[in-house]
């Protein structure tokens, strides 16, 4: 009895990963080209943007939040990037300006939330639209070219034939892992979020803790924003929309908790590549776009109410 | 010196409300002291403002080891050496049990969290505690008593000199209170001071060595327990004299009305068990925490799927599929956690006490207000709800009102079988003894009455009969001349393979 | 508090309505008694609207630009507004500017069929409507006097086109496409198929992908292509979907790659060798097209043809420095 019930608390913990090497194996045998280096190094390529994204929503989530506008944030800081990458400035300024506007929006959000005791969804619903609005007035509604070829290959070029923007994402996977498991401060978020008020008489800065999740989530933002914009060599105002949806659906899919104070780092990774996987394996099948949105719609229903499950599974 | 904490003094207003007018407290070290007092009489406010989780109003002053104390948030009250056990505190339930022993105070190690230590600290104080779990598990495993247990860990391992109780046994099992009991005077023995809330009378006399009572914002006085009786608390407590405090109305006592036959539930957290009620009686269920009454109840009322058993009512066989088979059959359930399942606390007493009759509320067809109102207006005479009017908001009223609203809701569509789970957890003795009084005045209508509670006393006082549940099954049943404590322990605790 | 609250905000909207008014390129002003035209029109000079569908990418703000230009040179008070993709407001709009009394709207449906009572109702308040840059349904019978727009059928034929010839009339092609609840989207694949059927050789080796005109998305789908496709052409609805292929690709793969548009990106594109060509459409011959029908119509004139296109221009290395 309590045998199965390991194996079943297992089996749910593991699920997603379960179905992210189900669904490696069915792409392989449908199109064999799936498996081939250079598209594993698409995925990567793809997988990166998204997965620094996923890391920054991880730590406002798993600390009782949310976040709407980071896709906004990754084209506003973009288009800074893109002004200010032309060549005129060492590569530094672009990337130092687009990490520093992402922190200032995600500041902004945490206080909002923390302080001025806001619904995350509203507060951030809000920075979502302004920052898009700032991102249209910054650039003029045009975008923005002529960044130098050494900012372009920030993202383009690769490493022992990994591209750089998945190495990216490795030192942000280790440094957010880090600091989640192991720090004082990533202990203190996964408290926020299990328990508010918990947290609180036991002598933790919650409104600290909470401003500087959304605070990171938005750092992240702006470095997506910089990478973004040598990635598409152009700093576009438009760019990243409904990214912010990807980001959570990453976390959902990887098991983080929309009630907060729960979710490990693998799982994101995990979610992550899922979720690029899904539409580079439907784009090689030449499926169209749109059904590639209703399976990432199922999954994400799916991945949640395993999730649930799982969790009365224990209770049990 | 005498005193390890004295507050002098301590007012606190809040808009519109005086919550603490000059009161005061003084704990010895190395004393068990309880504060008491009705829901609202000014406990929590004045153990908050000791936590600096409230300010208090200018003027007064607390004096911890003699010297001026003043803390602005519970982190620098815990460094002070003050330590509190909240009552309505859940735990973090996806946190291991070393994580939340640990949360706010973690130990480090070059500057990380120090789990190894941290683990190994928490199996040694969890061992002390006679507690056993291991560390590293999840705190959504285990049980609410566990769970209890390790919130009252968490406060001890401060290495606090002054340690607030508040309603520590709420919801802990009488073992484990006795476990607690002994961590207690070990606490005492090497001269911690407890402040101890709790609104168990037996509790009071069998730990705490002095006791200060409090109503209405005001400091009633304080004296030794060893020199004060029941009656004498209460009454300070009141402020008028309760000579019964379980009052037993006579009724008759006539045919079965209520028969449930071998329970089982589907998720196998009952198992086979069997009760009938008689017109006229009051059936007690009693228990461990953790027994399966409340999921025996639910599953009779169709929350949960049963795997097998049969439920009849006046003799008929009734299928029950969900609550509302049970509900049309005459048989209500005033659940155990109101906040939860029993109330809309952001509607108004009249809202709640129309939710379930609504049918008996309606004219043509449209809810009638005017009805409603009416209605509601007689429950709260009825019942003696303590609110300004029918349009008061329930989350507003005090525990024991609540409690109160959600048995008029009930009442109000007239039940012959009336179930409660836990009625009088967390309320003070009046609203007790008024909840005693209206089960006595539901039986001489010719109800019958189940009712669930932890508290021994209170079963013997009130039922006719007391079944008991150990670990999902039948364990016995008392009939009221052979009450015992001992004898319903002993069932309560049968080990069963 | 309210009141100071409402205050508050009265006072924080007058600054920046000041702030916007201040800038010297203002071309979303909504505030009609201010148009954005340099020199004050004469008294008397037509009022007339254009309702853009948004102007956040270059293609509109040629649209704006073009627009505020012929304006100036016809002499007429010109306010521009921005629907935001919205066609609810859209119709408000369009209700307000002929309640404020103007003589002429122009507009750029969001909606192909949603907008058309919005357009009849001020058509029969005896203002003149045009349609500029893209079309209403049954236009002619909505009180629509005139379009001016693009004909994306045509440009998308004339992409194709382009390709084919390169192609020697032989070879692999895909396509990346708008969204297919967009009329512009379908109709340039329409065009790109119809030249299709005329080379039995070039085949289309995988379904339209959906890129909803993203330069990532496309990027992101080009790459994965790339991997398991063989292809001589990619063939994109607008030129920030073809940076994004050429992005992928890199520059002079060897593999054609083509948009729609003429814009700053795409021509940057071309010349660094990612893109092969795009066909240009300027938004602001479409605009200036509709504003002049307009003002004639206004004059008591009768146009000679109430079908104004702008033909599309195939721009690559070889003339690219023209137009930028």
């Amino acid at each position: 009895m309590k045998e199965r019930k390991h194996i079943n608390t297992l089996i749910s913990e593991y699920f997603i990963f379960v179905i992210f090497i189900a669904l490696v194996i069915i792409l392989t045998c449908l199109k064999p080209s799936f498996i081939t280096p250079g598209n594993l190094v698409n995925i990567l390529k793809q997988a990166s943007i998204n997965g620094i994204l996923a890391f920054g929503m991880m730590f406002v989530i798993v600390a009782g939040g949310f976040d709407m506008s980071v896709g906004s944030t990754v084209a506003f800081a973009g288009i800074l990037a893109a002004m200010l990458g032309q060549g005129n400035y060492p590569l530094i300024v672009p990337l130092v300006v687009s990490m520093l506007a992402g922190l200032a929006v995600g500041i902004a959000n945490g206080v909002g939330v923390a302080v001025g005791n806001l619904p995350p969804f509203i507060m951030t619903l809000g920075t979502m639209t302004a920052v898009r609005g700032l991102a249209l007035v910054v650039s003029g509604g045009k975008p923005v070219i002529g960044i130098s070829a050494q900012y372009k290959a920030v993202a383009a070029s690769t490493f022992c034939g990994i591209p750089m923007l998945a190495l990216y994402l490795a030192v942000i996977i280790v440094i957010c892992s880090f600091v989640l498991a192991k720090t004082v401060y990533g202990r203190r978020v996964y408290a926020c979020g299990g328990n508010l008020l918990a947290a609180k008489v036991s002598g933790i800065n919650t409104t600290l803790i909470r401003i500087s999740t959304f605070a990171i989530a938005g750092l992240l933002a702006g470095l997506s924003g910089f990478l973004m914009t040598s990635r598409v060599t152009i700093g576009q105002p438009t760019a990243a929309e409904s990214y912010e949806m990807d980001a959570i659906t990453a976390c959902v899919v990887g098991g983080v908790s929309m009630s907060g104070g729960v979710g490990k780092p693998w799982g994101v990774v995990v979610g992550c590549l899922l979720i690029t996987v899904i539409a580079n394996g439907l784009d090689i099948m030449g499926v169209s776009s749109h059904w590639q949105k209703i399976v990432k719609g199922a999954i994400i229903v799916l991945a949640v109410l395993i999730d649930i499950k799982g969790k009365n599974n224990k209770k049990n | 010196m005498e005193y390890v904490l004295e507050m002098k003094d301590i007012s606190k207003t809040f808009p519109g409300v005086v919550a603490l007018d000059h009161v005061q407290l003084q704990v010895r070290p190395g004393e068990v002291h309880a504060l008491m007092g009705e829901n609202g009489a000014g406990k929590s406010t004045l153990m908050k403002i000791l936590m600096g989780i409230y300010t208090k109003d200018p003027g007064g002053e607390i004096l911890f080891d003699g010297k001026p104390y003043h803390a602005s948030n519970p982190k620098e009250a815990m460094d002070m050496g003050v330590a509190m056990i909240h009552q309505e505190l859940n735990p973090i339930l996806d946190m291991t049990v070393y994580e939340n022993i640990f949360v706010g105070r973690e130990l480090r190690k070059n500057g990380l969290v120090d789990k190894k230590a941290e683990i190994e600290e928490a199996e040694k104080l969890i061992e002390e505690c006679g507690l056993h779990v291991s560390p590293k598990e999840t705190l959504r495993n285990l049980t609410v008593a566990q769970c209890q247990l390790i919130e009252i860990i968490k406060a001890i391992s401060v290495n606090a000199k002054v340690i607030v109780m508040d309603e520590p046994t709420a919801a802990i099992t009488e073992r484990e209170v006795e476990l607690l009991f002994q961590h207690i005077r070990r606490l005492k023995e090497k001269g911690v001071a407890i402040i101890y809330i709790s609104h168990r009378m037996a509790e009071i006399f069998s730990i705490c060595d002095r006791v200060s009572v409090y109503r209405d914002g005001q400091y009633i006085g304080t004296g030794d327990t060893a020199s004060l009786s029941e009656a004498q608390l209460i009454k300070m407590m009141v402020g008028r004299e309760i000579t019964d405090v379980y009052p037993k109305l006579s009724a008759e006592i006539g045919d079965v009305m209520f028969e449930a036959k071998n329970i089982t539930r589907a998720d196998n957290k009952v198992k086979g068990v069997s009760l009938a009620v008689r017109k006229g009686e009051i059936l007690g269920i009693g228990g461990l925490v953790g027994a399966g009454r409340s999921e025996l109840v639910e599953g009779i009322f169709g929350m949960h799927p049963l795997s097998g058993g049969e439920i009849y009512v006046n003799g008929k066989k009734v299928k029950v599929s969900s609550p509302q088979d049970i509900i049309k059959e005459g048989v209500a359930l005033i659940t155990e956690d109101r906040k939860v399942t029993g109330l809309n606390l952001s509607g108004t007493v009249n809202d709640n006490i129309a939710m379930v009759a609504i049918k008996k509320l309606l004219t043509n067809g449209l809810y009638n207000k005017a009805k409603a109102h009416k209605a509601a207006q007689e429950y709260i005479e009825k019942l003696n709800i303590k609110t300004p009017s029918v349009d008061q908001i329930v989350g507003n009223l005090s525990g024991g009102n609540q409690q109160k609203v959600v048995i008029a809701k009930w009442l109000l569509n007239e039940p012959d079988i009336i179930i409660l789970d836990e009625p009088t957890r967390g309320i003070d003795v009046g609203a007790k003894r008024d909840i005693y009084l209206l089960l006595g005045n539901l039986v001489q209508q010719g109800k019958a009455v189940i009712m669930i509670s932890s508290e021994i006393p209170e079963l013997m006082g009130i039922c006719d009969r007391i079944l008991v549940m150990c670990e999902g099954n039948y364990s016995g049943e008392v009939q009221r001349e052979e009450f015992s404590q001992e004898r319903i322990m002993t069932l309560a605790s049968a080990i069963t393979v | 508090m309210k009141k100071f609250l409402a205050l508050l905000l009265t006072g924080i909207m007058v600054l920046s309505l000041a702030a916007c008014g201040s800038k010297t390129e203002a071309p979303a002003n909504n505030d009609s008694s201010n148009a954005p035209v340099e020199e004050p029109a004469e008294k008397g000079a037509y009022k007339i609207a254009l309702i853009q569908q948004h102007q956040t990418n270059a293609f509109q703000i040629a649209v704006t630009e073009g627009a505020e230009a012929k304006a100036k040179e016809l002499g007429v008070e010109l306010n521009i507004l921005s629907a935001d993709q919205d066609a609810a407001k859209q119709i408000s709009q369009i209700e307000q500017c002929v309640s404020e009394g103007y003589d002429a709207i122009l507009f750029e449906p969001v909606d192909p069929d949603g907008l058309r009572d919005a357009a009849k109702a001020a058509a029969d308040a005896g203002v003149v409507v045009i349609n500029v840059v893209s079309v209403c349904t049954d236009w002619e019978s909505a009180g629509i006097s005139a379009i001016s727009c693009g004909n994306n059928v045509k440009a998308g034929e004339n992409e194709m086109q382009h390709v084919a010839d390169l192609l020697g009339g032989k070879g692999n092609v895909a396509f990346l496409t708008g969204p297919s609840s967009v009329t512009d989207a379908l109709d340039r694949l329409e065009g790109y198929r119809n030249i299709l059927a005329k080379y039995p050789d070039i085949k289309e080796v995988v379904a339209p992908a959906d890129c909803e005109w993203d330069t990532a998305k496309a990027q992101a789908t080009v790459e994965s292509w790339l991997s398991a496709y063989d292809l001589d052409a990619i063939v994109c609805e607008n030129d920030g979907m073809a940076v994004g292929a050429g992005n992928a690709a890199g520059a002079n793969s060897g593999i054609i790659i083509t948009g729609v548009d003429g814009t700053p990106d795409g021509y940057e594109a071309i010349e660094d060798g990612r893109m092969t060509g795009t066909v240009a459409q300027d938004g602001g011959i479409m605009a200036a097209g509709g504003l002049e029908a307009a003002v004639t119509l206004l004059n008591g004139g009768t146009l000679e043809n109430n079908v104004i296109i702008a033909d599309s221009v195939w721009i690559d290395a070889s003339n690219v420095a023209d137009y930028k």
